[in-house]
């Protein structure tokens, strides 16, 4: 234990490598209260009691739909640009091959990480993430709990091009010598976004741990405390 | 992967001894669920799951107050950004200066409107009402008066915002537009942008400060068990507090 003094954490030991779901008992998500299994509302500060072992299917839907919105995010323009009365569309790519063109490669690479790889690689990351709970997947809950950990933490920053557009509309409003329009791609880019995180959200960590075995060589389910009041 | 050492054999907790057993004494990990026997912290330690290392609880002095302190800090940057000038422009004899409210209101006609909702919301008000939110949850009790009504739903609230406030993206968004103008027009930094910035900077600090449980003992107007007097197996090197 000195060792882990040193650095000023602790672990805390934990009686049999049990989850409190195996013990019978659901924690608060939101003030971390334990509970036994089946309390409806949380008796320290109120709140619902969530089931992690909530369906997947919002995830998915949610899922989905940010992956349908991604594509006339993409396909449509972001940013219409009048400049003496000539309207110049330019979409994402568009808008980032611009700034490469100008010789602003790090912003360029800002934007096309944000916008593209991101949002692309946050779909394919949290695909895998439900469909690994839902086949009950047994190795790997570290990589995968880091990842979980990593898709929230990063998804956001894709709101980025919109706060762009944004930006750039609110301020190029010079007459008739140059204006900046946001384009139609603007919602559905940003409903991507939020869509993605929403489902980011559902998925519970918690259940990408359900089907890991207990740290080291702790009960197997099965032999642990299976009877429920 | 090494095996952890942590099983905690000398537990030997069964599933019936944890049924019987006072909730109040244990803990499960946030992210992965795995139950650990609650332990009262020293100043300055962190308890870390054993199997997945999220820090469960931490120990730090001030934390409440420095939710506090920042919540202030935070609503007076964010009324400052929302009315100084943020950006200027100049460019064919033209200069026009921005605050964030006008590009709200500039927004006015059809499609913009949603837009400019999003960057207000996102930006300014949801950051403002989680401000609030803090303050109205853990201020009263802090002075020793009784919670306000609501008090734990206003926390809930602000912890379940946390992800969607977003001024540290926003500015980022505002660096990349004023790369994207440098060929159209000259751009200028106003004031909101350091306020924006200075937003930014007590969020991270915030973010580091908070521990849900200790905040939710003040919420709730729960005592904070004092830790016991150090063991006298504890290397003295590594305690913290001055004797």
């Amino acid at each position: 234990m000195s060792a882990a003094r040193k650095d000023r954490l602790v672990q805390t030991d934990h009686p049999d490598g049990m989850t409190a779901r195996e013990a019978g008992l659901a924690a608060c998500t939101e003030c971390g209260r334990l509970h036994r299994l089946g309390a409806e509302t949380c008796s320290r500060c109120g709140a619902r009691i969530r089931d992690q072992e909530v369906s997947l299917q919002p995830v998915w839907a949610l899922l989905i739909t940010g992956i349908l919105a991604y594509i006339p995010a993409n396909t449509w323009p972001m940013l219409i640009t009048r400049t003496f009365g000539r309207a110049e569309p330019s979409t994402i790519i568009g808008g980032a091959i611009d700034l490469l063109s100008h010789g602003s490669y790090f912003v360029a690479a800002v934007v096309l990480v944000a916008s593209v790889v991101i949002p692309i690689a946050k779909f394919v990351a949290i695909g895998w993430l439900a469909y690994a709970i839902r086949s009950g997947r047994v190795a790997g809950q570290h990589g995968r709990h880091r990842l979980h950990t990593v898709v929230e933490f990063i998804g956001r920053w894709s709101m980025i091009d919109v706060f762009v557009v944004a930006v750039l509309a609110a301020l190029v409003q010079l007459g008739f010598l140059a204006r900046i329009e946001p384009g139609p791609a603007a919602a559905p880019f940003a409903l991507s976004v939020i869509f993605t995180m929403l489902a980011a959200q559902w998925l519970d960590a918690r259940a990408i741990w359900q089907a890991a075995p207990a740290p080291e060589a702790g009960p197997a389910p099965s032999t642990g405390p299976a009877p429920k009041a | 992967m090494s095996a952890g050492p942590h099983r905690g054999e000398e537990s030997g907790i069964t599933g019936e001894a944890i049924r019987d057993s006072n909730l109040e004494d244990l803990v499960a990990c946030p992210s992965c669920d795995l139950l650990h026997r609650r332990r009262v912290l020293a100043e300055g330690e962190a308890a870390r799951c054993a199997r997945c290392g999220t820090v469960i609880e931490t120990r730090k002095r001030g934390a409440v107050d420095a939710v506090i302190l920042s919540s202030v800090a935070m609503a007076v940057l964010l009324v400052l950004a929302l009315w100084a000038p943020f950006l200027s422009l100049s460019g064919a004899g033209v200069t026009q200066r921005m605050s964030l409210v006008d590009a709200g209101l500039a927004l006015g006609d059809g499609a913009l409107v949603p837009l400019s909702l999003l960057l207000i919301g996102l930006t300014v008000a949801l950051p403002f009402l989680r401000a609030l939110l803090h303050l109205w949850a853990l201020l009263p009790p802090r002075l020793g008066f009784a919670a306000l009504p609501g008090a734990p739903a206003a926390f809930r609230a602000a912890m379940n915002l946390r992800p969607w406030a977003m001024a540290e993206i926003f500015m980022i968004g505002v660096a990349v537009s004023v790369v994207k103008l440098a060929g159209l027009a000259s751009v200028e930094a106003g004031p909101a942008i350091y306020a924006l910035a200075g937003v930014v900077v007590v969020l991270a600090y915030e973010n580091a400060l908070l521990c849900r449980e200790t905040v939710w003992r003040m919420v709730l107007g729960e005592e904070t068990p004092e830790p016991e007097t150090p063991t006298s197996d504890t290397p003295p090197a590594t305690r913290e507090t001055p004797a």
